[in-house]
């Protein structure tokens, strides 16, 4: 690809297109390094990549979307490093037998003055036991790198999982509007009539719950309109169980059908931990009822 | 002066600009990142779209960007060239990763970029958009269509070869001869 130890000409806007395969990539790299005529060839071509880029037609973006950034923005504030002034130059005059110190990064323990110490056999001492200070203090240095390194790996871990929460959040709350959207088609499915046979549209319910959480989605269809000052009202009916008293059912809800017959009942207000032997739909004064008039319009047991 | 020079001179004006709120932003300056993202969030967004042709998508990119700017300001440096024009190229690889399923990479963003005039200055921008089109639309139709395929469809040079038949060195003299003949129009 090199031409006279050059980039071949061809392949430098293949290098800004970042099309090079790795092997070859790498090979420019090393020699983009050293060579500053392919570095600015190649940076006229960035630079004409990014002229490239303006002919695309421009859209802003959403109108949230710099609303998100800035609270993105600030939950991640930043620490910012105060700014601490330079060590004063070194004006004291050196023997020219004595080394010459660098000056001291500034610390917050600047103002302190510190008195050298005599030289003396205690020196020596001192000396050993600062090495050994310097020891101990790497010793707690790795043990703090590898605990960071920890930390570091946990968060990488939780912000995974936050993620996959948010998306699951995310999928849930489309799943639910999209169940109770107004606009939203509701379509069931049979075994098609014979030729020739008009096929009846009957009422019909469809009910998913979850007896220890009391949970319920209710979605209907086909439904006749309710008379003036009335409403349709869903029923839990309860397990019943042998020798205890019989369990009365459970309003879980009412609603009116829109214009195409359809209706829904989404997470009502029920009681944990029933379990249901079915589910009812009834039809009841506005406002519902404390227990079921009959008849029953809608039954369905569970399986 | 020559046109290529007053080009790169005039340039290094806004780059002071975009500098000083770079700079606003490394102190942990909000406002200086509104700044940015008001002056270059279309520019971002409108290239992610035309490479990922979804409109959540292209907010991705355009999100994940601005706070790369906000996490790392110091990752743009003024003398790179104009910060408009980097983001522009830098969105491209991100989207281009992005269809790709693939890890972002850094070695080219790293790379010097020869400004291509004021981006920062919106009308300077617009007009260099007009030019740039009217440059475009008057490319024979291979080299546009292969620079487009290239550019935003992230099509590399022997995939190209592959789809149209063509060879692999006319594939790349076609980009090169659509770029050059980009900046000669830029600068005429």
């Amino acid at each position: 690809m090199n031409t006279a130890n050059h980039i071949a000409p061809e392949d430098l806007p293949l290098i800004a297109l970042q099309f090079l395969p790795e092997q070859e990539m790498a090979d420019a790299l090393v020699h983009l390094e050293h060579c500053e005529a392919c570095r600015a060839e190649i940076a006229r071509y960035q630079g004409d990549l990014a002229t490239y880029a303006l002919t695309s037609e421009m859209h802003s973006p959403p109108a949230l979307a710099r609303e998100r950034l800035m609270r993105r923005v600030a939950k991640e504030k930043k620490v910012v490093p105060i700014e601490r002034p330079q060590a004063a130059a070194v004006t004291a005059t050196a023997h020219h037998d004595e080394p010459v110190m660098a000056p001291r990064r500034g610390t917050m323990f600047d103002t302190e003055t510190y008195e050298m110490p005599r030289r003396n056999r205690a020196a020596g001492v001192a000396a050993w036991s600062g090495w050994a200070i310097a020891a101990g203090l790497a010793v707690v240095a790795g043990l703090l790198f590898h605990q960071r390194q920890g930390l570091q790996s946990n968060v990488k871990d939780l912000s995974a999982k936050v993620t996959q929460t948010t998306n699951e959040d995310t999928r849930a709350e489309a799943v639910f509007k999209t169940l109770t959207a107004e606009g939203a088609i509701q379509v069931a499915m049979h075994v098609p009539p014979p030729d020739g046979v008009p096929a009846p549209r009957l009422p019909e319910g469809h009910t998913t719950y979850l007896a220890d959480k009391g949970q319920l989605v209710f979605v209907a269809a086909n439904l006749l309109p309710v008379p003036q000052g009335k409403t349709y009202e869903l029923w839990v009916l309860p397990q019943q169980t042998e020798g205890a008293p019989k369990a009365s059912p459970i309003p879980a809800g009412t609603f009116k059908p829109d214009q195409y017959g359809s209706a829904s009942v989404v997470m009502p207000d029920i009681p944990k931990g029933v379990s249901a032997q079915g589910f009812g739909v009834t039809i009841e004064e506005d406002g519902g009822a404390k227990s079921p008039t009959m008849p029953i319009v809608l039954v369905g047991l569970g399986i | 002066m020559d046109r290529e020079h007053e080009v790169l001179t005039t340039a290094t004006q806004p780059a002071e600009d975009d500098a000083a709120l770079l700079a606003r932003v490394q102190r942990g300056d909000e406002q200086a990142m509104a700044m940015l993202f008001d002056r270059y969030s279309r520019i971002v967004y409108s290239v992610a779209l035309r490479v990922l042709r979804d409109a959540a998508s292209a907010e991705d990119i355009l999100q994940e960007i601005f706070m790369q700017i906000w996490r790392n300001p110091a990752a743009f440096v003024a003398t790179r060239g104009s910060l408009g024009g980097w983001l522009a190229v830098v969105t491209r690889n991100r989207s281009i990763d992005s269809l790709r399923r693939k890890k972002p990479t850094e070695q080219v963003e790293e790379m010097q970029l020869a400004a291509p005039g004021n981006m920062a200055d919106e009308s300077e921008r617009n007009l260099m958009m007009e030019k740039a089109r009217v440059v475009i639309a008057q490319l024979p139709t291979e080299q546009r269509k292969t620079l487009e395929m290239a550019f935003f469809d992230g099509l590399t040079h022997s995939e190209i070869a592959e789809m149209t038949g063509d060879p692999l060195g006319t594939v790349k003299t076609r980009i090169r001869s659509a770029l050059l003949t980009l900046r000669k129009g830029l600068q005429a």
